[in-house]
Parts: structure tokens; sequence; C-alpha cells
């Protein structure tokens, strides 16, 4: 520790500490345009210089590590001389205008120049003027502006993982921009928004659209991933302007996703539905909110009473909110069945009475950080969960090595120490070879098995390993031999265990009971139902469906196309109505969207988060926890009488307290067969949704689908599989099951292994995909 | 229909020589060696980088593009267009400019019936204004394909372009 005095105030700092930091800590201000606190130090602008005594010139605070007994003066003539001389030098080249700059009022540049600036300036030569250029959808680029402070750069560098920006030519020639004409690809590029001081990257959605000081902040959460992010949501007048990230250090620290900043385009969409709408035989019809739940909850009736309860289905969307998924449990009990499911996106549900409560992670973003070594099995994590790649990369840059078992070579934007990618197929049998279990098929290649080993015998040396596992394990054919297989292999590396689950609140569906084998608080039921796709293939009388687009949302979408169509009922609450839609369902309950409701939604840490409504429902739109009590109430249902969502919350809080078994795992070897399959000569599906597409908001957000990769109608293979079945890259196949066929193109990719289709679901060309046997067919 | 272009790989012999760089440098910091495999790529391949090299050039050193692309815009003698047969880079920085820089520069342009930057239509030409090229003792001064050529006087420019232009590269 050392002693320093700046402004007359003694303060301690550790030693090497910047004079920057020391004085942030104690609320003193230095103005400062490169400096950021989450990035490195470039100290090119020069805006921090400060006054040291007993030294000739300023010097920058941002880059002046502190020594015993400095004395430092951030306002003395000389500082602010320096500052000023700065501060004009700053503005040479920079326009005057704010009046119709986006980030005029919020502008570091424009608070600064009042502040530390003199009132005029000496310079009367031309100013540089600089071409602006696209770097896509959520950004709008003025270079004129820039001040070449490169954190944009940094932020690439350091966070993102990926250099999109650069900066080119030099001298005065010198510019902001990206490679020759691209645009950015980072999919956390929406923060260059945020880190820019002045007006030069600014968002290109809320481009001209209103003055910050105009607008009203609404904390909420980004229910798009299991993560959660803080946000803040910005209104004026019942709309929605923009989002800006919250920050929350156990969370999303100061970032965002893409997906997140970007999703409330969705919202106020041209498909959201204004009033109920009921199938009539004369047409759909609109009715009121009196008529619709009278009219639902006699045809329910009348439906059960025909066919019993046991031919009812509820599915519901595993982003709802706690209190809808609570109220769904309620409601879908009460009618007498217990086919009820959240998990739109799995298949193998074999171990689901050995499952733990919640699928919940006992870590936290910072035990990922801290983690010495890092297994990534079946996931795509950087489109999955954007923002914990950031973490992953502090652990790298603690040290730490990264590991990765996948089904399919995605591309990370962070450093990887070894990788193992083989066939979906053979996924089980390689994590069963790394955990050293016996007896198994065996028909994995030498290489393939030694790799394994060598990166065990890694991990197993390191002090604190984490495993992360996503999509590619839970919606895989045998996620439950995976998940006995990984448990083994957690336990023998002593890790810590991350599931990236489906959905913003799947813990939330675990404990409120939207699962067909257990009720509120994990409570075993008296015969277990049908999972959602089971429902499907059992093709019911009656189905309910609660925030969901079957056809774009569910992993078959082919069997919930079938089930629903054959339905003598189908009831859907949506905040959107579609042509598809129209052909299925019977009534369609409009439900307000995450941004017009409160809720609580539990993230995959297990923090409870808690949002407030930013602008009222649209239209007729009601919260879904209202028009599940209220459906509830018309079908005289016992103990739907709440007042307010709060009241739900804390119904369901108190049952959760008195619930006897915290966790409830005993998911081992002993208790599960394996499964293990031989890799066949047929192509194997791998499925997966688009990052921008994964839920029906994110779908009608205009500039997140011009960002969307991975959405067009393509099936990718291997070019040995090309070769054998003589397809070339580009051409028009046709892929057919037993009874539908879809048109595709096809893409030749090194990337895919061997004997594997890799398709995208959340897009309407693969929307009849069943499950079962695929072929393709040349043109 | 998409139709995927075949990519170009840095050939061999360049690969081995970038390899050869590397190793001066910490295994962790491919990038040092963005300079010489553009000055590799550039002299193989007519004297001026296509985006293709540059991206070749990231792809092999496992750099992201834009790294390459500030390297490649950087440095002046790093060409992102084609140039003639020959290069002609004439000082006008302050030595050279006390002694005329500014006077030979025009005339070159004159006889030459170009603009600096360009190139003679007939390919051979290319004409460029440089930076102080450290010969400041005798200005005015140039660098013709990549040879020195100092206290210059219009006689004996006009002697080297005419030679130029006869096809004899030095
Ligand atoms: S674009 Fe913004 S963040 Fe990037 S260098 Fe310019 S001023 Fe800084
Ligand atoms: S903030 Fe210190 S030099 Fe830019
Ligand atoms: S100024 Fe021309 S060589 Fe130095």
């Amino acid at each position: 520790m050392v002693k320093i005095v700046i402004d007359g105030h003694e303060l301690q700092a550790s030693a090497g500490d910047m004079i920057i930091e020391v004085a942030d800590a104690a609320d003193i201000y230095i103005p400062r345009f490169c400096y950021h606190k989450k990035l490195s130090i470039a100290a090119n602008c020069r805006m921090c210089l400060v006054d040291v005594a007993n030294n000739g010139k300023s010097l920058p605070a941002c880059a002046t590590p502190v020594v015993e007994g400095m004395q430092i003066s951030t306002k003395s003539a000389k500082a602010l001389y320096s500052q000023r001389s700065v501060m004009e030098f700053l503005l040479i080249n920079h326009p005057l205008d704010c009046p119709i700059c986006d980030q005029g009022g919020e502008c570091e540049l424009q608070d600064l120049s009042m502040g530390y600036g003199w009132d005029s300036s000496k310079f009367t030569e031309e100013k540089r003027v600089v071409a602006d250029y696209n770097i896509g959808p959520f950004i709008t680029t003025n270079m004129t502006r820039c001040i070449h402070c490169t954190r944009c750069i940094r932020f690439g560098k350091e966070i993102a993982g990926v250099q999109d920006l650069g900066l080119i030519n030099r001298g005065d020639d010198v510019e902001v921009r990206t490679y020759v004409d691209e645009t950015v690809k980072s999919n956390l590029s929406g923060n260059l928004i945020d880190i820019c001081p002045v007006g030069a990257l600014n968002s290109k959605p809320y481009a001209f659209q209103a003055r910050s000081w105009e607008l009203k902040s609404t904390a909420s959460i980004a229910p798009h991933d299991c993560l959660g992010a803080n946000i803040f949501l910005h209104t004026r007048e019942q709309k929605i302007f923009r989002v800006v990230s919250k920050d929350n250090q156990q969370v999303n620290d100061i970032w965002l996703s893409d997906r997140d900043r970007f999703s409330y385009l969705g919202i106020q969409h041209s498909e959201r539905l204004p009033k109920p709408y009921f199938k009539e035989s004369n047409g759909w019809i609109e009715k009121n909110w009196h008529d619709a739940l009278t009219l639902t909850s006699a045809k329910l009736k009348i439906n059960i009473d025909k066919y019993t309860p046991k031919q009812v289905a509820g599915i519901i969307s595993p982003n709802s909110t706690f209190e809808e998924l609570y109220l769904f449990n309620k409601l879908i009990r009460a009618l007498g069945t217990n086919n009820i499911d959240h998990r739109i996106r799995e298949q193998d549900f074999s171990d689901q009475e050995f499952q733990p409560l919640s699928p919940t992670s006992m870590m936290s973003a910072d035990d990922l950080q801290t983690s010495d070594g890092i297994l990534i099995v079946g996931s795509n994590i950087g489109v999955e969960q954007p923002l914990l790649t950031i973490d992953i990369k502090s652990a790298i840059g603690n040290g730490a090595k990264i590991y990765v078992i996948n089904p399919i070579d995605h591309k990370f934007n962070f450093d990887i120490a070894e990788k193992i990618i083989v066939n979906s197929a053979l996924l089980p049998q390689l994590l069963a070879v790394m955990g050293q279990y016996d007896g198994l098929p065996g028909e994995l290649a030498n290489s393939i098995v030694n790799e394994a080993r060598s990166i065990f015998a890694s991990l197993a040396n390191c002090k604190k390993v984490s495993i992360v596992t996503g999509a590619h394990l839970y919606q895989h054919k045998h996620a439950s031999t995976m998940r006995v297989l990984l448990i083994e292999l957690q336990k023998q590396l002593s890790a810590k265990l991350m599931y990236l689950t489906q959905g913003a609140n799947s813990t939330g569906a675990w404990l409120a009971g939207c699962i067909p084998h257990r009720t509120t608080a994990g409570e075993i039921v008296s015969s277990n139902g049908l999972s959602a796709l089971d429902s499907f293939k059992e093709n019911l009388q009656t189905y309910i469906l609660f925030g969901i687009e079957p056809e774009l949302d569910c992993l078959y979408p082919g069997n919930a196309m079938n089930a629903l169509k054959q339905a003598s009922l189908v009831i859907v609450c949506s905040p959107y109505i579609t042509e598809q839609m129209l052909g299925y369902a019977d009534i369609v309950l409009p439900i307000a969207t995450f941004a017009e409701t409160d809720g609580t939604y539990i993230n995959l840490f297990g923090s409870k988060q808690k949002t407030s409504p930013a602008i009222l429902p649209i239209y007729d739109c009601k919260p879904g926890w209202e028009v599940l009590r209220d459906l509830g109430n018309s079908l005289d249902i016992a103990g739907m009488e709440y007042q307010s969502n709060q009241e739900v919350y804390q119904e369901v809080t108190d049952v959760l307290q008195q619930t006897k078994y915290s966790n409830r795992s005993n998911l081992n070897k002993t208790t599960k067969s394996l499964k293990f399959v031989s890799q066949s000569a047929d192509l194997n599906l791998l499925l997966e949704w688009p990052e921008n597409s994964v839920d029906c908001i994110t779908r009608r957000s205009y500039a997140l689908q011009q960002a969307n990769t991975f959405s067009k109608p393509l099936a990718y293979i291997n070019p040995e599989d090309a070769d054998r079945l003589s397809l070339i890259d580009g051409e028009q196949i046709i892929l057919v099951q037993q009874v539908c066929e879809f048109p595709l193109t096809l893409s030749v990719e090194q990337y895919v292994p061997k004997n594997c289709l890799y398709i995208p679901l959340g897009i309407e060309a693969t929307s009849n995909l069943t499950e079962g046997k695929i072929e393709i067919k040349k043109c | 229909m998409i139709k995927k272009q075949k990519k170009y790989v840095l050939p061999e012999n360049l690969q081995n020589k970038i390899d050869e760089n590397l190793k001066k440098y910490p295994s962790d910091h491919r990038q040092s060696a963005i300079l010489y495999a553009l000055r590799l790529t550039q002299n193989d391949n007519g004297g001026w980088i296509r985006e293709q090299h540059m991206r070749a050039v990231a792809d092999y050193l496992k750099i992201d593009y834009i790294a390459v692309y500030e390297v490649a815009t950087f440095y002046s003698m790093l060409k992102l267009k084609p140039v003639g047969k020959s290069l002609v880079s004439v000082c006008d920085n302050i030595s050279c400019k006390l002694k005329g820089a500014d006077n030979l520069l025009s005339f070159i342009e004159e006889y030459l019936q170009i603009k600096t930057g360009e190139t003679t239509s007939d390919g051979l030409i290319t004409l460029e204004r440089a930076e102080c090229l450290g010969a400041c003792v005798n200005a005015p001064s140039m660098i013709v394909n990549d040879e020195y050529q100092e206290n210059l006087t219009k006689d004996k420019v006009q002697q080297i372009l005419d030679n130029l232009s006869n096809g004899d590269n030095h």
C-alpha cells in the first residue's frame, strides 16, 4: 500500500494502481475518453492529463501508476490548461452536429467539452470528413465523429473475441473500419454502441427515433436465454425505443448480446393479435374477453367430457415467467391430466425420475471465470449463451485451457486447447471413453479414444474444472445416457457442471411443475403424464399451448403439426397470430410479452430475477398470468382468485419452502441403463436453432433477422458424404420423410462430421420435419 | 445458388519462409509476422497485394482479417493497387522539398503524362510520393525499384525515366 494525495485528499492505494483507478474509487472525477474500466489501457486520447508534483509535464492518469507520496492535482491551473488544450485538439476535426446526433445528451465528448473545454477554438482551417459505411443492421457509422480512442477495437479483441474493427491508414488519414467492406460479425457487437464515447457508432434501429432525455427507463430481464441478462427498456408514450444494458456483476456484467439488445423490435410487430380470436363455422371472429373466457371454458369442458381428461395436453414455452408456469401447472392439473410439459426441444426423457428438482447449475459465473480447465460438451455456447463466452475468455486470460467435444466443429470466439468432433451418434460413446466406463460397443477410432484419454488426463491435472453442456446434449436421442456419463465424469474430475438449459426459465418450469411426472416443488404425481413430444405423437384431442409456435419452436415440428391438425380443440395463448396458427388453432388468446407484464425468471445459476412492465399490454392483450387466472376462474377451479402477480409468486414460493427435498438427484449408472447406438450408414440428423430465431419475439425483430446466420433454407453435409452421394455444393435437394418432402439447398462444409445432415429448425422451410428416417433426393 | 469461390492459399514456399520468420517471435504472437508475410506475398504477386492475399495471410497466421488490413494500409511500401513494372518513389519531405522536390515531381508528372499515384498507360512506370528516405544529405532523392537515386536534377531524372521506359529496370 502507498499513500498519495489527490486534490488534497489523502488516499491509500496499492502500488501499481493507475491514478485514474484510485481517483475513481475515491469519487474524484478525471475526464477520459480512451480509458474504460473493462478494457486494456491505450492512453492515446490524453484527456486524463493531471498535474503530478515534481513532474515537468502533466501525466495521463490512466497510464501513470501511483507511487508513495505522489501529490496529484486534477484541477490545478496546469491540469486544467492541459485538459482544455487536449479538448481543443480533439474537437479540431469533430463536427458540430450535436443537434442531429443520436448520442447528443448522453455523449461523453459533449459533456466533457462543457466541463473541460474552452468556449472557442483557434482552429479555422477545413475539417476532415470521413465516409460512413455499412457495418450491419445494428450499428450506424458516423466516422467523422470518431476521436480514435480505439475503445471499439479493444472491445473486439478483448471482450468479443473477434476483432471486427481496426484502424486503417495512418496519420491524418486514419480511419476506424471493418475489413474491406465486411459487416461486423460478433454477436456482442451492440455493445459498441455503449462503448463508443461519441456518436461515431450508434444504434441503427434507434436512429433519429427519440432523444435520450425524453425516455423513461424500466429495469427488466431479457428472456431469450437461460442467463437472463439485465436490461433497461427505454420507452416513451407506450412505445419501446431501445434496450440498454443494466450492470449486474453476477449475470451480464455491463454487456448484452445482440439478441437481448434488439429483440424489442419484435414486440410491437404487425402480427400482434389485438383481441381474442375464435374459429367459427363461418370463419374467424374477434371476441371480447368476457365472452372469450366463457366460450373457451365451455368448449374445454365439452371436450373433456367427451374424450376424458387424458386427451388433454398443455405445453408451455420455457420462456414463460415463473408465475405463468405455476398457474399453467395449476390449471392443467385441475383439468385432470398430467400431460404437461415445457421441454419442447428434448426427446429422451427416460431419466426424468432421477433428475434433481431442477436443472439449475450448482455454480456461478465466477466459478467459470476461475476454472483452470473447462470442458464444453455438446454446446454451441457462443450462440446459446453469447455472454458466457466473455467469462470463458477471462478464464483463458487467467491461464485456463478449454476443451471441446461437439457433434459439429462450431467456431468459437475463444481459443481452444483441444477438441474432438464426432458424429452426434457417437457422442455417448465418447463420453463413456472419457469417463473410463467399460462395457462399450467400441466403435470409436483408436485415435479418437486416445485424444479423449488425453483430454481427460489434462483435465485431471487441473485444480478447478467446469463442464459446460448445452443444446446438442439435451436435444440428443440419448440425452439421458449422456447425462449419467457426465455426472460420472464430473465426480471423477471433482468438477462443477453447468447446464445451458432451453429457454429463459427451465429452472422455473421444473420448480413450478410444468413436467409430466412431478408437480410443483417436485411432488410426485400418481401417474406420469405424457411429455411434449409424446403428447404430439399420441394425437390427442385437446391441446392448450402457451407462448409457443410449435412449427418453429418444437424439436420435431412436423409431429406437433400433425397432432394439432387432427385435434378437435386447440387453444393457443400467444402474443402473435400467423397463417399457420389459423390452420391448427380453434381459439387464440392474445397475451402480453415480457415487456408488458411483471414476472420472475430463474436463471441457470438459480437466481430469481424480476421484471416490471415497461409499457401497458398493447391492444386488448392481457398478461399471461391474468389469462390463466381468468380461465381458471371461469372453469371454477378453486384457489385461482389472485389479485396480483405478486400473490401468485408468494404462493409458489411458500409451496417451495415447504418442500422436503432440496435436491433429489440420484442419477448414476446403476439407476439407468445406458444406451449406445452405432453410427449407422444413414445420415444422422443434427438440428439447431439459428441464434436469432429462438422464440416468437426474436423471430420478429427485423434487425435480428437481418443478422441471422444459419437461418437460410440450407442443409449442410460433409464433402465426403457429398461425393459418396454425388451431390455438389449449392445444389437443390429434397429431403424426404414418410409423408412430407422439403426442398433445401445443399451446402458442403468441412466442419460437418461424416454421416451427418445438419439443418436449421425454427425456420419455415423445416417446419414439417418429423421424427424418423430422412433421405436426400436429387432435384 | 450459392457457389463457394475457391480460396487462395499461400503457396508452400511462402508458408515455409513465414514459418522460418515466426521462429523469431513468441509462439502466441503470430501477428508479428504480418509485415514479413505481406511483403513476401507482394513480391510473389507482381508487386501488389490483392484482397485474397490479405485473407490468405490472415488465415495462415490464424488472426483476424482486419489485423492484416491495418498493417497493409499503414505502410506505403505495401501496395493495394496494381503498380507498373517500375516504381518511382519521390521524397517530398523537408530537405528534399527545400532542394526542389516539388518541381521535380511536377516535372515527372508532365514527362510521364500521369499524376502522382498513377501508372503510365503502357503499365511501365508508377509514380508516388514518399516520406523522408533518410537520404537528406544528398537531397533531392528518390527510390526507383528499390535503388536509391540521389542528388537529382531534371536531366538525371529524365535519363532514369527513359531507361525505365525502354524496359531497363535498373
Ligand atoms: S468509433 Fe468510437 S469507440 Fe471507436 S475509436 Fe472512434 S470514437 Fe473510439
Ligand atoms: S483516458 Fe487517459 S489517455 Fe485517454
Ligand atoms: S527529406 Fe527527402 S530524404 Fe529526407
